[in-house]
């Protein structure tokens, strides 16, 4: 090949390279994917056809007894798993639970008592995809992320899109499934894509995109406990909000976002892009918003310095944002900065980021206190404002699985439930 | 699982090639995202014995190139909103560099730039993936290199 040649194909990667994805794209297209009804086989139409028409017919048929049964529906046995090892745990005075976690695709909980190490079967159900969308609550594993399960962990919402490349849309729906009958109720559906946010005060919020995530203004919405499950819009208000600053929009465009009481949080970058030495260009995500659920209207919470990039790990048991900051650029598994937000412009140092061991990935926040899983393997726990190292998962009791086999990186860990 | 195992390791290079004609991390995200989506309802069209990475890479592809018309067509109601897409093209404009000259190419001679150089994508595959016959690729990369030569040599000349 010409040294030209070679030299044009190196100036492209130092141009292009230097951009890598977001870790937690792979888990969330998969998880939306898997949140799709499964294709069928286009041969396989008149056969598929002949079946869903007697199916009809036999569903039609046990319908009027499934709708007088589906409110007297025995729960569904409780899983059992199998003890696979013990590991050290460091846990603090008093903590005893059985803590859930995914680890490399695996389900688990680990007793905090004696260091058991408990596996579960992975779900048949094609809406399960480890690690990206488990729960564990009500003492079962459900295929959706911690805040699709509804409070009482009876049932657990959930959206697919349906696309129309012919009609040029797509269309989403919301769906709630009973946990104990198995049978979905939709409660929403329109033009475009919608994402769950989670259970607050008025019922279920959800994130609606009419025209596609990124590419256009996103409404948050609400069905209603009350008013026989009715969604109204909730906000933003104005629906054009100008940040003073830049001008960007903080609308909620599939960033993660968190319900707190009565608000949620959202995280976003409100400053241009910037492009570094070798040309890349990258959005920062600098800044966080809480919307107020009654009102829409939207209040900055916290506004990273210049060069820095927040990640949104979760909020703790009061609803308080739990965020890393970093360099724009740097490794985000390298012992960032994490703070707690305690109020507007306030924050409360969890770690400083002189710890290269901890890498937080996400937080799971219960009555113990605010659980942060690590890239690198480990769990710790931030309780009465002390950060402690709770247990490392070794990779040799959570083999990687599928793709991820023969990386040799560490376990990727995941506190999907409360520790009881 | 499966799922993961079939689409997974596609959804960082897709994320690259997706970038790379986008030049938007959101929006490359986004649209790895919504490909994903659409090639897994069009999974019964993927042959028996056809690479899922080439056709799957298709989807992205297209998928860029549409939320490209949709971007630019939005970027009248963002700045109407005061958004700043406005001042984001002023800095591509403002930067005479690879990526300018790159952005310049037309959508066609962008993708089989990506695939080739970035994405190191042998050129039967690239073939397959832009839908055209092997000599078409040949001839939109020996006419992108040119264009990109150009800049490359005013580059090196002023540096």
């Amino acid at each position: 090949m010409r040294p030209m040649t070679n030299d044009l194909r190196r100036q492209i990667h130092e141009l292009l390279g230097r951009e890598i994805p977001d870790p937690a794209l792979r888990a969330r297209v998969i998880r939306t994917m898997a949140a799709e009804p499964r294709p069928s086989a286009r041969p396989r139409w008149r056969l598929a056809t002949g079946i869903a028409l007697a199916g009809a017919i036999a569903a039609t048929s046990v319908l009027v007894v499934t709708v007088v049964r589906i409110n007297n529906a025995p729960a569904p046995p409780l899983e059992v798993g199998a003890a696979i090892g013990n590991i050290p745990i460091s846990s603090p005075v008093g903590i005893t639970c059985a803590l859930p976690v995914v680890v490399n695709g695996h389900a688990a909980t680990v007793s905090l008592a004696s260091g058991t190490v408990t596996a579960f079967p992975n779900h048949d159900d094609p809406r399960s995809v480890f690690p990206s969308a488990t729960a564990y609550a009500g003492g079962r594993w459900l295929p959706v992320a911690p805040e699709a399960v509804s409070p009482d962990a009876r049932s657990y919402a959930y959206a697919t899109t349906t696309q129309n490349p012919e009609a040029g849309h797509s269309q989403a729906r919301v769906l709630i499934r009973d946990v104990f009958s198995g049978i979905d109720r939709e409660v929403w559906s329109g033009d475009g894509y919608a994402e769950i946010i989670g259970w607050g005060l008025d019922g279920l919020y959800f994130v609606h995109a009419p025209k596609g995530f990124g590419t256009g203004l996103t409404d948050v919405m609400v069905v209603r406990r009350a008013g026989r499950g009715s969604v109204q819009r909730v906000g933003p208000n104005p629906r054009f909000p100008k940040d003073a600053a830049t001008g960007q929009l903080p609308i909620f465009t599939g960033h993660d976002h968190w319900i707190s009481g009565a608000g949620v949080f959202t995280a976003f970058g409100s400053r241009p892009p910037t492009r570094d030495s070798n040309g890349s260009s990258a959005v920062a995500i600098d800044t966080i918003t809480l919307m107020d659920l009654h009102t829409g209207n939207l209040s900055t919470w916290f506004r990273a310095p210049t060069g820095k990039t927040i990640g949104m790990l979760g909020v703790d048991g009061a609803g308080r944002p739990v965020f890393t900051l970093r360099d724009v650029g740097s490794n985000p598994g390298s012992g960032p900065t994490v703070l707690l937000l305690t109020a507007p412009n306030q924050t409360e140092l969890i770690a400083d980021g002189s710890d290269a061991a901890f890498a937080p990935y996400d937080a799971f926040a219960d009555t113990n206190g605010l659980w942060l899983s690590s890239r690198l393997g480990a769990v710790w726990l931030y309780r009465n404002a002390t950060l402690t190292h709770i247990a490392d998962l070794p990779e040799l009791l959570f083999p990687p699985s599928g793709a991820t086999a023969g990386t040799h990186q560490p376990p990727l860990v995941h506190v999907v439930g409360a520790c009881r | 699982m499966a799922l993961d195992a079939l689409f997974g390791p596609l959804i960082e290079p897709a994320f690259r090639l997706a970038f790379g004609l986008l030049h938007d991390r959101q929006l490359a995200e986004d649209a790895v995202q919504e490909a994903a989506l659409r090639a897994w309802h069009k999974l019964s069209q993927l042959r028996d014995g056809a690479g899922i990475r080439p056709w799957f890479f298709a989807f992205v592809a297209n998928q860029c190139r549409n939320m490209r018309r949709s971007t630019w067509s939005s970027v009248v109601r963002t700045d109407n909103a005061g958004g700043y897409t406005h001042g984001f093209e002023e800095r591509i404009v403002a930067g005479a560099d690879l990526e300018r000259a790159i952005k310049d190419l037309s959508y066609h001679h962008r993708l089989a730039v990506v695939l080739h150089f970035y994405l190191d994508l042998p050129l039967d595959e690239v073939a397959t993936i832009t839908g055209v016959p092997l000599g078409t690729v040949k001839s939109r990369l020996h006419r992108a290199e040119a264009q990109l030569r150009l800049h490359l040599q005013v580059t090196e000349g002023i540096g």
